[in-house]
């Protein structure tokens, strides 16, 4: 070989060194004729570990691979195995696999098998191309682990959950699972207190707990959903669902704390019909849930059972979101009427409007039916904005006929604390039906009042400024109904006889009722009694300087056809 | 590796997770203990060269057992694990004499490193 030739080919393998040695490889190379295995020095930069030419080619690399890889690794490292012709081409012979750097660390390589051929077209050598991986893999590891586990706990997440629970309820048809779902009483209030670091503590103590407790071996799934929310998927054939509960609890009141801490958990066992019907996992914890809902805040009882009541007051909920925009539109809530009344003479003197919902078909739906959900899903906003537009309406009839007016006040909810545009759509209706001001006034609840003073006293107060009357309903409800009367501009206090006649000490009752109504007598409030029943109750509110009531023995709410006639 | 492990915890998924990263390390040469009384018992009657040792086990939830066993060996080479994360427990487990801490739930590379750490202690 010419002087010239040899440059070039030096410079060439100079080149591809320099390129190896940039991608962070080295080669280890078999040769089939020579028999003798050539390990790239570079190896030193990334293996401190001495590699024993030897072993490598009787494929003994338990002391060059992590143990788990050497499945992965085997294959790739085997020297000695002669390719086929066709192998070479086909095969993409190339694996991620993590090497002993030094004698107790490792690190992610990419190997890549490359089989060289003679001019013959035989296999004449076969080179391990090994590449240090270990950044980019420990991201994409991380990567893949997070995808699949919750950060905190190391638990699965709920979407490896769901997948995994369905697998289960699919393919273990003569296995019965229980979806069990649990959180901790008050974890808000503990991390508040205590800390987040000491609240993911006790997060983190409770999933290794529940995972000593249910071996994956045995079928089950659980993930930690979010928070201090955790589910599982138990077969209950293996445990006693019970004994578990029993159990974990037992763990964690062993757990070392200043406070209490309470699990508390919904049950739904999986039935025949939802397997038949393929409901998803997810509705299931749903069911779980709505179990648990129904123990929230009982001290006593930590478990509850999804069941037919349940269920059936799931539907019936159903049912209300389904109609109530139509029920809306096609306005079969009416506003029904409670006369208020000068206990002297009888006379009616004003009204609260109170909804109903007539439907078409399930009749008359009682608010306390309807109420609470479009609370909790803010429907209400809509539902208190229809009810100030129909009272408007119904005063400019009166109006318009000559009937005689009296002020007619109208509920509105908490949650319209909120409401940035209620003012803007009372003036709006006051305005577009013409209604003076002193015929239409708003009744605030005391408990609203309670949940966020600042608020309610800057809605009370621009109420006020725009000519409106404010009522404060249920008086003597609230946790602070003192501060709250000091603080927030009304003008009417609604007493409700039932929170200060309730329970059999109605001598401390009266005492109470009769000192209220001095104060707000004091205070130049106007009073009206709510809850009057009886005429004992009327002439009691009468020895004490009440003035107007409303109630039972007086009207129930009542059409406006026939408010209308009480009034004649 | 042929270093000789005790692994002492009641439950059978914690020492299930433990041996099989330690097995992925190379150790396999691993004695269980589900509780303080065994795991005295073999650790007084066998040479180990590292001990993992659960803070909570049925008849020990506290120090005892770590500050017993290096009473018995001084020189013996002791990581508790623990599922409760709190910094005193930590600090007092330290204080008392073992060489490392590990939380659960743990990661197999962090625990692995620990143990090599430990190990490699002259």
């Amino acid at each position: 070989m010419s002087e010239e030739k040899i440059r070039r080919i030096e410079d060439e393998l100079r080149k591809k060194t320099m390129i190896l040695e940039e991608l962070e490889t080295f080669v280890v190379e078999y040769s089939f004729q020579t028999k003798e295995l050539y390990i790239d020095p570079v190896k030193e930069k990334y293996i401190r570990v001495a590699w024993d030419k030897q072993a490598m080619i009787d494929k003994k690399i338990d002391n060059l691979v992590y143990r788990p890889d050497i499945p992965t690794a085997k294959p790739l490292l085997d020297f000695t195995k002669i390719e086929t012709a066709e192998n070479c081409f086909n095969k993409r012979n190339s694996a991620m696999v993590r090497i002993f750097t030094d004698k107790h660390k490792y690190a992610w390589f990419r190997l890549t098998r490359i089989v060289f051929l003679n001019e013959n077209k035989m296999p004449d050598k076969v080179a391990v191309l090994f590449t240090n991986m270990d950044e980019k893999a420990e991201t994409e590891q991380n990567l893949k682990f997070y995808a699949e586990k919750d950060i905190l706990t190391h638990l699965p997440n709920i979407t490896a959950f769901l997948a995994q629970a369905q697998l289960l309820i699919d393919n273990n048809a003569d296995e019965d699972y229980e979806i069990v779902r649990m959180d901790i009483d008050r974890f808000r209030v503990i991390s508040g207190m205590f800390g987040i670091e000491e609240g993911n503590n006790l997060l983190k103590f409770i999933a290794v707990k529940i995972q000593e407790r249910l071996d994956e071996e045995d079928e089950v799934a659980y993930c930690r959903i979010a928070s201090d929310i955790f589910a599982m998927c138990i077969p209950i054939k293996k445990y006693s669902v019970d004994e578990f509960i029993e159990s974990l609890c037992r763990a964690v009141s062993a757990y070392p704390k200043n406070y209490e801490v309470t699990l508390a958990f919904g049950r739904y066992q999986v039935t025949k019909e939802d397997r038949e019907q393929k409901v998803p996992v997810s509705n299931l914890i749903d069911r779980a849930a709505a179990a648990q809902a129904t123990i929230k805040g009982n001290y006593l009882v930590h478990t509850a059972f999804y069941d037919k009541n349940i269920r059936r007051q799931e539907e019936a909920e159903s049912m209300i979101l389904s109609d109530m925009h139509t029920a809306l539109r096609e306005e079969q809530f009416q506003v029904f009427l409670q006369p208020k009344v000068e206990m002297g003479t009888g006379k009616i003197i004003g009204s609260e409007a109170l909804v109903r919902w007539l439907h078409p078909k399930r009749g008359m739906i009682s608010p306390a039916d309807f109420i609470p959900i479009f609370e909790k899903n803010g429907f209400i906003m809509e539902l208190d904005k229809y009810m100030i537009k129909h009272t408007c309406k119904i005063i400019r009839k009166w109006l318009d006929e000559g009937t005689v007016v009296y002020p007619v006040s109208v509920n509105l909810s908490r949650v319209n604390l909120y409401n940035t545009k209620l003012i803007q759509d009372i003036e709006e209706y006051v305005n577009e039906y013409q209604v003076p001001r002193e015929y239409i006034s708003f009744e605030l609840t005391e408990s609203a009042f309670s949940a966020d003073n600042s608020y309610m006293k800057m809605l009370a107060a621009k109420l006020q400024t725009k000519h409106f009357k404010v009522l404060m309903d249920d008086f003597g409800s609230g946790y602070s109904s003192l501060n709250t009367l000091k603080e927030i501009p009304v003008d009417i206090l609604k007493i409700d006889l039932k929170f200060l006649s309730a329970g059999s000490d109605n001598e401390r009752a009266n005492l109470i009722i009769k000192h209220v109504v001095e104060m707000a007598n004091d205070l130049g409030l106007f009073i009206v009694v709510e809850g009057v029943e009886n005429k004992e109750q009327v002439q009691f509110l009468l020895d004490i300087g009440c003035r107007v009531a409303q109630g039972f023995y007086y009207y129930r709410p009542i059409t406006v056809e026939e408010y209308e006639k009480n009034l004649n | 590796m042929n270093e000789r492990i005790l692994l002492v915890d009641d439950a059978k998924f914690a020492r299930k997770i433990a041996k099989k990263v330690l097995g992925n390390g190379g150790f396999d040469n691993v004695t269980e203990a589900v509780n303080a009384v065994e795991a005295m018992e073999v650790f007084q009657n066998h040479d180990f060269d590292l001990v993992l040792l659960d803070i909570t086990l049925p008849d020990n939830s506290d120090l005892t057992l770590l500050e017993n066993m290096l009473k018995a060996k001084p020189e013996a080479k002791i990581i508790m694990t623990s599922a409760i994360g709190q910094d005193l427990i930590i600090q007092d487990a330290l204080n008392a004499g073992a060489k490392a801490f590990i939380t659960k739930p743990f990661g197999e590379k962090e625990f692995l490193k620990e143990v090599f750490r430990v190990l490699e202690e002259g």
